[in-house]
């Protein structure tokens, strides 16, 4: 409990009467702040801070988010100007761009979304293998695409070991192919999975599932089969549960 | 600087330039830092906080009073009156009047927000700055950032051609 006492109105000491003070850049905030604020940039406007000076150069490599999509990744700098289709190798160079410069740690959440398929899996599995080295916590690979007629991405539970398989506590796939080996036990510390275009049937979801710890949100978007008989020990919110019925693999 | 009201918990801040500040638990409370002394019973007497100058604090002091009502306990009594849509709007007005400061004095904010880990501060002044770096060219950014180019033009070239996508 504070003491009670007048607040001061006496003229401050001498300390405060220096106003112009050479620490007041941005640049001169601690590490961290930095970080929080070029994590609020769009990627690629914070990538380019790094050509600000030396000081910049590395800051943008400890954002937390990295969102790869057309959005963030394709869009030209500025306005205006032909609009460019770039080949999806394009794509996985930027990418791969990104990460290489990375720092690796303290990232919060990485998002993949474009349309790929099992044709890019080699890519698509050292992506994911960064993201269980930087122990992200939420993971979004949104594959789906306007016209799915490729094989979907096959989700690596082989990269999985006891310890990697507790990192993400967030999970949405959209358009990747699900097919639990036997021996992979569970995503430890899921809290919340999302599922886009996911053929799954109900047995397969409840194994998925059945053994995560803390596991509470379950969100079922345009998904093939309705999932009906789902029986959970665990509390677990279906948020939501649409059905196309046209989609059929 | 809070006006005291009965029955009000009051919690004492000092400045490190000597300033004290007496404001309602509550809207020091706003503050996770603080926050967290007075739940593990550090607060017994007045709490100094380092760093931040009693200009900076009585801002921080400031948004924090205004701030508190929609999200602090006493925010009861407030929001039965008015609707949360018309409050939000308000505040979201207050909030672009309070930013309305020279580019220092938002960086001092930044760093405070930082420390006492007040969130909505400190999106509200991280947020200011990325709309006035987002959308400008390197120069205009540079010289915003009161930052020199210290690279060699190689050095540049190395970092353009690693990052060329972002430069198209």
């Amino acid at each position: 409990m504070a003491k009670r006492r007048r607040s001061s109105k006496d003229k401050p000491n001498g300390a405060m009467v220096k106003r112009k003070r050479p620490g007041s850049q941005l640049g001169d905030l601690p590490m961290d702040i930095l970080c929080h604020i070029i994590s609020l940039l769009p990627l690629k406007e914070a990538v380019r801070t790094g050509i600000l000076s030396k000081h910049w150069r590395y800051v943008w490599c400890s954002r937390t988010n990295l969102e790869f999509s057309f959005r963030s990744v394709m869009r030209r700098s500025y306005k205006g100007g032909p609009f460019i289709l770039h080949p999806i190798q394009e794509v996985i160079k930027r990418i791969d761009a990104v990460l290489k410069q990375h720092s690796g740690v303290g990232v919060e959440k990485m998002e993949v979304d474009f349309s790929l398929n099992d044709e890019h899996a080699n890519h698509i599995d050292r992506w994911l293998n960064f993201a269980i080295t930087a122990k992200t916590k939420q993971l979004i690979l949104n594959f789906t695409s306007v016209h799915p007629t490729m094989e979907p991405y096959k989700f690596p539970f082989q990269l999985f070991d006891a310890t990697k398989s507790s990192i993400f506590q967030s999970l949405t796939l959209g358009s990747v192919s699900l097919n639990k080996p036997a021996n992979f036990k569970a995503f430890l510390n899921l809290k919340k999975l999302m599922l886009i275009y996911v053929n799954i049937t109900d047995e397969e979801l409840q194994l998925l599932l059945s053994n995560c710890k803390v596991f509470l949100e379950l969100l079922v978007v345009e998904c093939s089969q309705p999932l009906r008989h789902l029986n959970f020990q665990t509390t677990l919110s279906i948020c939501v549960s649409f059905t196309a019925p046209w989609f059929k693999r | 600087m809070a006006t005291r009201e009965a029955g009000k918990k009051m919690i004492m801040l000092k400045s490190p330039d000597g300033m004290e500040f007496e404001v309602e638990e509550a809207v020091a409370m706003e503050s996770q830092t603080i926050r967290k002394m007075i739940e593990d019973d550090c607060a017994d007497t007045a709490i100094l906080i380092p760093n931040i100058n009693s200009k900076i604090l009585s801002r921080v002091i400031e948004y924090c009073n205004k701030h508190v009502p929609t999200t602090g306990a006493t925010g009861a009594a407030a929001s039965d009156t008015v609707a949360p849509a018309a409050l939000a709007e308000d505040l979201k007005i207050w909030d672009a009047e309070f930013i309305k400061v020279n580019r220092a004095t938002r960086f001092d904010l930044i760093q405070a927000a930082s420390y006492l880990n007040i969130k909505g501060l400190l999106d509200l002044t991280s947020q200011t700055t990325i709309d006035t770096i987002s959308d400008n060219s390197l120069e205009e950014i540079r010289s915003f950032l009161s930052t020199k180019n210290d690279y060699l033009p190689e050095e540049e070239q190395t970092i353009r051609r690693e990052n060329q996508w972002a430069f198209q």
